[in-house]
């Protein structure tokens, strides 16, 4: 992990699992906050450059990426992703196959649950907040990033 | 008697809520009828049965999960970071284990949730009514709405305003 | 109590959800039994009940506490049970306030009373009638169950019954009377006791 995901980590005081021993305790995924504007100068950051494209689907035209979170998540250990405004999203391993890991995303402010099957190479981004003065949050998950 | 339809209505009053003129009339009523003396034993004898039987039907009921589903309408930004709730995970692990909030290995309940509208963008050849296979959403206050990218899913929560 | 409830506001109107909480678990029972006297279905009252508390917390910058908070909260909590029966119309036509010699020709003489004994309160009659008595109030019309759960769970006095339900003095004094009135033929049906002189099913004979 780098220093500054590390600190990443402590910032969000997360219930996050220890550095894998075995390859069955669990898959290394990241996990970003980001959040997307409808107003403002379009842009991604350059650290959501891989999003770019996915993101550019959407109505919101200006990207600010803001948590990032790297760590191994054990199997049906739920880690709690702090969001900007207070509120936390948890993000729970159900399982994997082959090349694809299956995520459960509860969003308790929207009272909304999800699960999420996302092949290696593939990124999931999911909307945790409603919009707001044009603003929203969003979550994505990269397994094997 | 005539002036029973003026008294009767009187009985059960709370002290102070008749006039002392109303009071004295009302206790020389009932000296000499029986209807109303045996209207006021009866309110005596059933008095207070209301409230029990109302407060066991509320002891009776599970209120484990009240509070923190209060506590999940209320948004975020109303309280101070240091005052925010805490034991979160308990709380939102009690708020989903609720059943009528929609089990995740289930299929889709339209009656409790917005079914996830999918819209296929980027990948051609496949039909746009055929759920994706892999993203089950449900949310009691917003509707999701799936867009499969060729880079992946993007699933976006609508307001009911339209937003 | 009360101190210590004003005390929880200010902390929640300052952003203590904590605070907040602890005032919704503190009345929550309460709320959702008055909520059930006047919506009568159990999941509605709960849902209605959720709505108090959602509803008193976006308002509490209204609060000055010129009024307990408790008050405040149950005011709430029966307008928003008021509002989702509005629908519900009563079957029947009688006139609910009106005091009038077919209204006081029917109903109890005193046969509660008897049945009940000297001691109401220790007595298994009592026990059944409580049990029924929900239904009971399932039954009545909706300004009938309103008035009896203002009054009686809530204790509301009368001028509080007159203004919180927009009627005269007077007029609150007759619903309450026809309310009861059909309360208590409900609970008499139920224990099995007839109004009618010469009729014994069993129990105590209420006639002389």
């Amino acid at each position: 992990m780098t220093s500054l995901a590390q600190s990443a980590v402590v910032a969000l005081g997360l219930v996050a699992s220890a550095p894998v021993l075995s390859a069955d305790a669990g898959i290394p995924a990241r996990i970003r906050v980001l959040k997307g504007s409808r107003q403002g100068p379009p842009g991604v950051p350059p650290g959501l450059r891989d999003l770019e494209h996915q993101l550019s689907h959407t109505a919101y035209v200006r990207w600010e990426e803001a948590r990032v979170l790297e760590t191994t998540m054990e199997f049906k250990k739920p880690v709690m992703v702090s969001l900007p405004d207070g509120w936390q999203v948890v993000v729970t391993l159900l399982e994997s196959r082959k090349d694809t890991a299956t995520y459960e995303v509860l969003v308790p402010s929207t009272r909304t649950q999800s699960r999420l099957t996302i092949p290696k190479d593939k990124r999931i981004v999911q909307q945790v907040t409603p919009e707001r003065g044009g603003d929203a949050y969003f979550v994505t998950i990269r397994p094997w990033p | 008697m005539k002036d029973c339809a003026t008294y009767a209505p009187m009985i059960g009053a709370r002290p102070g809520e008749l006039t002392p003129d109303e009071e004295a009339r009302l206790h020389e009523h009932l000296a000499g009828c029986d209807a109303c003396q045996g209207r006021l034993a009866d309110l005596e004898a059933t008095g207070g049965m209301l409230v029990e039987a109302l407060s066991r039907a509320a002891s009776r009921r599970d209120f484990a999960t009240f509070a923190d589903e209060v506590m999940a309408r209320i948004p975020a930004n109303a309280w101070k970071p240091e005052g925010a709730p805490k034991g979160v995970l308990e709380s939102l692990k009690a708020f989903f284990g609720r059943h009528r909030v929609l089990a995740i290995a289930s299929a889709l309940a339209p009656a409790l949730a917005a079914a996830a509208l999918y819209l296929f963008i980027d990948r051609p050849g496949m039909p746009a009514e055929t759920a994706l296979p892999g993203v089950e959403v449900a949310s009691e206050t917003l509707e999701p709405i799936v867009l499969d990218t060729s880079d992946g899913p993007i699933i976006l929560m609508s307001d009911s305003d339209g937003t | 109590m009360e101190v210590d409830d004003l005390a929880l506001v200010e902390k929640a109107r300052s952003g203590d959800a904590d605070a907040f909480r602890t005032l919704v678990v503190r009345y929550q029972r309460k709320v959702f039994a008055v909520a059930l006297g006047i919506v009568k279905d159990p999941d509605l009252a709960w849902d209605v009940a959720q709505d108090a508390f959602v509803r008193v917390h976006q308002h509490l910058a209204d609060f000055k506490g010129e009024s307990a908070f408790s008050t405040w909260l149950f005011r709430i909590a029966t307008h928003i049970s008021i509002d989702a029966i509005r629908k519900e119309r009563s079957s029947k036509k009688d006139d609910i306030d009106q005091v009038d010699e077919a209204a006081l020709s029917e109903g109890a003489s005193g046969i509660l009373g008897t049945a009940l004994g000297s001691n109401p309160q220790e007595s298994v009659l009592r026990k059944e009638l409580v049990e029924k008595m929900t239904a009971a109030l399932a039954e009545l019309p909706p300004a009938h169950r309103t008035i009896l759960v203002l009054r009686e769970v809530e204790g509301l006095s009368y001028e509080e019954l007159s203004e919180q339900l927009g009627i005269p003095k007077g007029t609150v004094m007759s619903r309450l009377f026809h309310a009861r009135k059909k309360m208590q033929a409900l609970l008499q049906g139920y224990a099995g006791l007839s109004a009618r002189p010469g009729r014994s099913t069993g129990r105590e004979d209420a006639e002389p």
